[in-house]
């Protein structure tokens, strides 16, 4: 494992100028902050669903490590046009990927690149912390909370 | 101040195949435990297994003799009496047990509590929660632009009101000189109050005398001087133990039990309620005596000359940000490094071989003193060498050039 399998270019891209950064302007549907406690990363997420439950606007905001903020920022950009449904289905697909139960596979794309996440122990939160962020956010939502 | 301590062969998990890779730069979080003391818990188990001052046959005996014998051991080693060391599993627990026993006895609203934005949350929030239970107040004592306490700036924030000051004597993340404590016992003295002493980064790096200092109390931890892990100290001053009421309250802290009311030992027996961790307090009691084979002068000396060699050699890389204070400093070097996260800078060092420790180290409101989130953070004990700093400095460049290339 050399250090370039973790910080693929795409990942060191994305945390120099991350997409998707910042509050999102107009409504928001469902909203969640997480932060890493042992490290001090911190990231919420925010998503605003449009006609045919289709998420229409996703954006991150938060201070972290290159990891935590690619991740970020990659998976902001992939929400948009996807169902609810198939963003739980993403997230579960990603996490398992980064803690290494599974293979990467081609539904995850730009995601690929945290495949070398799963050989850093110590970095697996990092990575998974906006998903989480995500997956809190969703299920307030449909717990009406 | 010579300090040239050359001991790794001392230490089996620094030495073999992977061992001899290994840079161990975070003494500050726990340290490396040499042979003697891992040979003592062995010895232990092995020959001396029984439960302390409970039994009659001879192997208990045994067992109590070598715990209490760990005990003057300790005492020795930061020059107090054996009835001051209370056994506790911990710095954490040592500061609970007096924001507990002594402060909600003893603090009533319009007190103050004076510590600082410096301390590790384990010197921190015991007092966020002391004032809350007694409606004292808690006051900080304000920082130096290197964001470290000084006496001065003690004397100054000490008033009338004061009731306890505690602070760390060597911060875990600004590796700052060791305070000078006996100038801040006496002005706490003079109006009243007690001193507490967190000495988690000082106890295992320096000569200590808790008479000298004349502090109240003083809290460290076995494992960062070389001791096991669920071993600590609360030293406390023989009059105020004896006034201060239990903390944890069963077995083998009572004297005379009836079904109302019981009377309890004297101090340290009465605060160390259940069975002791018999183990540890006797590894803890071999690692003082190693220390002091080494000689404390000379640790300190050698730790503050690898911190300031790091420091310097640091300071020197463009980009590259060290904190606390410019000059004669500790073993203990946090650090950033432009445009590349603390966590991404521990992960490449890993990658070589170097372990230092990155995040908030327990310090959130010293972070946001610093104005960062986390930063790195290097330290050096007895095992290190200046070539541990020369891999520190070659591993932070080639981590500065990785993340600056790729990224470009
Ligand atoms: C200054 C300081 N205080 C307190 C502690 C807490 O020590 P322990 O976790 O052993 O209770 C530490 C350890 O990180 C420390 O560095
Ligand atoms: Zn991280």
């Amino acid at each position: 494992m050399s250090l370039a399998d973790l910080y693929r270019e795409i990942i060191l891209e994305h945390a120099r100028h991350p997409q998707h950064k910042g509050p999102l302007d107009g409504p928001v549907t469902l909203q969640a902050g997480l932060d890493n406690p042992t490290c001090g990363d911190e990231v919420v997420v925010q998503v605003r669903l449009g006609p045919g439950g289709l998420v229409e606007a996703a954006k991150f905001d938060g201070v972290g490590c290159s990891i935590s903020m690619a991740a970020a920022s990659i998976m902001s950009e992939m929400l948009v046009g996807r169902t609810l449904a198939q963003v739980k289905e993403l997230t579960e697909s990603y996490t398992a990927m980064v803690s290494g139960q599974k293979a990467p596979t081609d539904d995850l794309q730009d995601l690929v690149a945290f495949a070398g996440v799963a050989q850093f122990p110590m970095r697996v939160k990092c990575a998974a912390l906006p998903f989480h962020a995500l997956q809190k956010g969703i299920s307030r939502y449909e717990g009406g909370i | 101040m010579s300090g040239r301590i050359d001991r790794r062969q001392d230490f089996p998990l620094l030495v073999g195949p992977e061992g001899a890779e290994l840079t161990y730069l975070d003494s500050a979080a726990t340290a490396q435990k040499p042979e003697v003391v891992l040979a003592a818990l062995a010895h232990y188990y092995r020959y001396d297994n029984a439960n302390v001052y409970r039994g009659v046959y001879s192997l208990a005996a045994r067992a109590t003799a070598a715990f209490e014998a760990a005990r003057e051991k300790v005492a020795r080693f930061i020059h107090a009496d054996p009835d001051e060391v209370v056994f506790t599993r911990g710095t954490t627990e040592s500061i609970n047990m007096v924001a507990w026993a002594w402060a909600r006895a003893e603090l009533k609203p319009g007190d103050e509590i004076l510590t600082s934005e410096a301390e590790h949350h384990s010197n921190l929030v015991p007092w966020q929660e002391a004032a809350r239970a007694t409606g004292a107040e808690l006051r900080f004592v304000p920082l130096s632009e290197d964001k470290t306490v000084s006496v001065d700036s003690v004397l100054g924030a000490i008033s009338q009101r004061t009731r306890i000051v505690a602070l760390a004597q060597v911060s875990n993340v600004l590796g700052n000189l060791p305070l000078e404590v006996a100038r801040i016992s006496e002005a706490a003295h003079r109006v009243g109050a007690v001193v507490l002493i967190d000495g988690a980064q000082s106890v295992p790096h320096l000569p200590i005398d808790v008479h000298a200092m004349d502090a109240d109390f003083v809290a460290f931890s076995g494992h960062k001087m070389m001791g096991p892990t669920g071993i600590g100290v609360l030293y406390g001053k023989r009059q105020i133990l004896a006034a201060m009421a239990p903390f944890h309250f069963g077995g083998e802290m009572i004297s005379h039990v009836d079904p109302e009311v019981s009377t309890y030992k004297d101090a340290p027996q009465k605060f160390e309620g259940g069975t002791p961790p018999i183990a540890q307090a006797i590894g803890l009691g071999v690692a003082c005596d190693y220390l002091s084979g080494l000689d404390m002068a000379q640790v300190m000396a050698h730790d503050r000359r690898l911190g300031e060699l790091a420091a310097s050699r640091l300071r020197e890389v463009p980009g590259v940000h060290v904190y606390g204070p410019r000059g004669d400093r500790m073993g203990v070097v946090s650090f950033n490094l432009d445009g590349v996260h603390a966590h991404d800078v521990a992960t490449a060092l890993d990658q070589q071989g170097i372990c230092v420790r990155a995040g908030h180290h327990c310090c959130q409101p010293l972070m946001r003193q610093l104005g960062v989130a986390a930063t790195a953070r290097a330290s050096f004990y007895a095992y290190n060498t200046e070539q541990d700093v020369d891999k520190l400095t070659a591993g932070v460049l080639s981590t500065m050039e990785f993340f600056h290339h790729v990224a470009r």
